[in-house]
């Protein structure tokens, strides 16, 4: 397999689609960089960047930048390869970018408690509704399921 | 439950079964009652309702029957027909001349209460009637009971409180001697969370997978070939954090006991949690991968116009969801998540629980310098989700926007349904070997072990 790999839906030519993505993240990359804002409005981005106006994103720090476009960059190290297996590695195999924060913080005060969270039962008869059945909507059509 | 076919008995979930709601138990209300009909089940129909004429037939029976059991006192407050009954639900809707003539007119969600004295009679003589010969549609009716998300009603820390509110609730409204004990499934939940705190900001609480694993090992009570199924669910693409669900074997001594099945996750789902719908989850989505010039030949072959085939609707869809994660990451900046532990179990081994969990001491204790979850806080929670959402996100839409998404080629399509299945799992506990397209590469042999324990 020179320039694919063999999934089970058919052969995915990476080389091609990958060497694109680069370019569009070293592209976005700069821009980022420079303005420390995030994806607002991806300029590269077509589909969502007329669509897409009214939401209102969360402002991200460099750091999270960097964060963002790891992922995409797993693939793009791996133009031939096999990028299953390159997300198993990347996410999978070793604890990611925020478990580096985790061992900073420290249990402080915390609640243990015990709920009911539902039950199921097959009843024998109508009988089992001790103090009465509120029946609904007799003629509806909606459809409850279950 | 049980279905009989022409070759003998078949069994069938019940969602899959046609069943209506029947209504809820007085001083209960969460709790809802519903009829199933096992022999309107149809294997290539895989309907779950009734048509109009059935629940019309339905009713009319349990009317005539109400009318028979209770005095005409009661009786003079309910409908006489199912066809008096859909004209009053719609009443207010239709004759007040306000609404538009094209828009279906608005229903009243009409209830009526019968009394528990005639119930047992009522429902007797309804499977009386519906057992005798043209009725065999509706025949072998079978109740179930329900009731869901109660975690809020019935909850304390201290586990004899707890036992003591719910059996409380339960013998009230519920008369358990027409119950089946080990028909009778309780879920029963045990949850920690951070508590509030000036000083500290509000902290998430995540499964160690290691911890889970030992738990899991302890479960097994050291029986060989005890037949655990057991799956784990990686939390966002985290190799440390996960969700776990586990069944234990037929002969294993917890399933004999009544021990259904097990789960261990994060209350982290709830942020984005729509009524059982999670983002990104719609398999129509993927619509969106295919080439626009299919879907006017599409469209164009089938006469359906806007119809199936509309990529505007799928584009929206997409977008909607993306507006919510914004929405739910950006106002959960202050709640606390914490891990939940969840088990299953028949209303017998309830019982025996319960007299263990009234000897537990009433403050229960983690060992703090060693607890069995990850911490963080919830913005840095909230940021990392949200992250995952962007980058994903950012690879499919840039990968169908290249073109100008004028044309979409078959290797394009593939890797944008990669990154769609990638944004789907990146935003919580999934089990990634159910995901097919994104896990099984043919190019390399995985151990059905592996696929289990990743």
């Amino acid at each position: 397999m020179e320039n694919g790999i063999e999934l089970n839906c058919g052969k995915v030519n990476f080389q091609q689609i990958s060497e694109e993505i680069t370019t569009a993240i070293t592209c976005s990359y700069n821009i980022l960089s420079r303005v420390e804002v995030i994806l607002g409005q991806p300029p590269i981005t077509p589909f969502l960047s007329a669509a897409n106006q009214d939401v209102d994103f969360v402002p991200l720090s460099i750091a999270d930048c960097h964060m963002i476009f790891e992922g995409i960059e797993a693939f793009s190290d791996q133009p031939n390869g096999n990028y299953e297996t390159a997300i198993q590695k990347k996410y999978l195999a070793s604890p990611t970018v925020i478990l580096t924060e985790l061992e900073q913080n420290t249990i402080a005060s915390f609640i243990i408690s015990f709920d009911i969270d539902s039950f199921l039962a097959v009843p024998q008869s109508l009988a089992v509704a001790k103090r009465g059945l509120r029946v609904f909507d007799i003629a509806s059509t909606k459809r409850d399921q279950y | 439950m049980a279905i009989p076919i022409a070759a003998g008995i078949r069994t069938v979930s019940y969602h899959q079964v046609p069943h209506i709601y029947l209504g809820t138990l007085f001083y209960f209300e969460d709790c809802r009652l519903y009829i199933f009909f096992p022999n309107l089940y149809d294997e290539d129909t895989q309907r779950t309702f009734l048509i109009d004429v059935e629940y019309e037939q339905f009713m009319n029976f349990l009317l005539h029957i109400q009318g028979n059991v209770y005095d005409s006192l009661l009786m003079q407050h309910f409908p006489s027909s199912w066809a008096d009954a859909a004209c009053k639900d719609k009443g207010r809707g239709s004759e007040q001349g306000i609404q538009a003539d094209t828009r279906e007119p608005c229903k009243q969600m009409l209830h009526y209460i019968l009394l528990p004295s005639g119930l047992h009679l009522v429902w007797n003589q309804l499977q009386d009637r519906l057992s005798s010969i043209g009725f065999h549609d509706l025949d072998l009716q079978t109740l179930l009971l329900n009731a869901k998300n109660m975690k809020t009603l019935f909850r304390s820390e201290d586990p004899g409180v707890l036992l003591q509110q719910f059996l409380h609730g339960w013998n009230f409204a519920i008369d358990d001697t027409y119950l089946v004990p080990n028909q009778t499934l309780i879920d029963i939940g045990k949850e920690v969370v951070a508590s509030k705190h000036e000083n500290m900001y509000p902290q998430t609480y995540l499964w160690k997978t290691c911890c889970l694993k030992k738990t899991l090992y302890e479960f097994h009570l050291g029986i060989p070939k005890s037949g655990f199924v057991t799956q784990f669910y990686p939390w966002a693409l985290t190799g440390t954090t996960c969700n776990m669900t586990f069944r234990a074997g037929k002969r294993h001594p917890f399933t004999k006991a009544g021990l259904m099945y097990s789960q261990f996750y994060s209350s982290t789902k709830e942020i984005f949690n729509a009524a059982k719908i999670f983002p990104f989850n719609s398999t129509s989505v993927e619509g969106l991968t295919v080439d626009p010039t299919l879907y006017k030949l599409w469209n164009k072959d089938t006469g359906r116009s806007g119809g199936s085939w509309d990529r505007g609707k799928l584009q929206k869809a997409y977008l909607t969801t993306k507006n919510r994660l914004c929405t739910a990451l950006q106002s959960s900046q202050k709640k606390c998540c914490g891990m939940r532990e969840e088990h299953r179990m028949s209303w017998t081994f309830f019982q025996w629980v319960g007299k263990s969990v009234r000897q537990l001491p009433a403050t229960q204790y983690i060992d703090a310098s060693n607890p069995p979850c990850h911490l963080l806080s919830i913005t840095l929670m909230c940021k990392f989700l949200y992250s995952n959402m962007i980058k994903f996100g950012y690879g499919f839409e840039y990968v169908l926007g290249k073109d100008c998404g004028i044309y979409i080629s078959t290797e394009t399509m593939k890797v944008a349904t990669m990154f769609l299945h990638l944004l789907r799992v990146s935003l919580g506990g999934v089990l990634l070997a159910a995901d097919l397209g994104l896990w099984i590469d043919i190019g390399i042999h995985i151990p059905i072990t592996d696929l289990l324990w990743y």
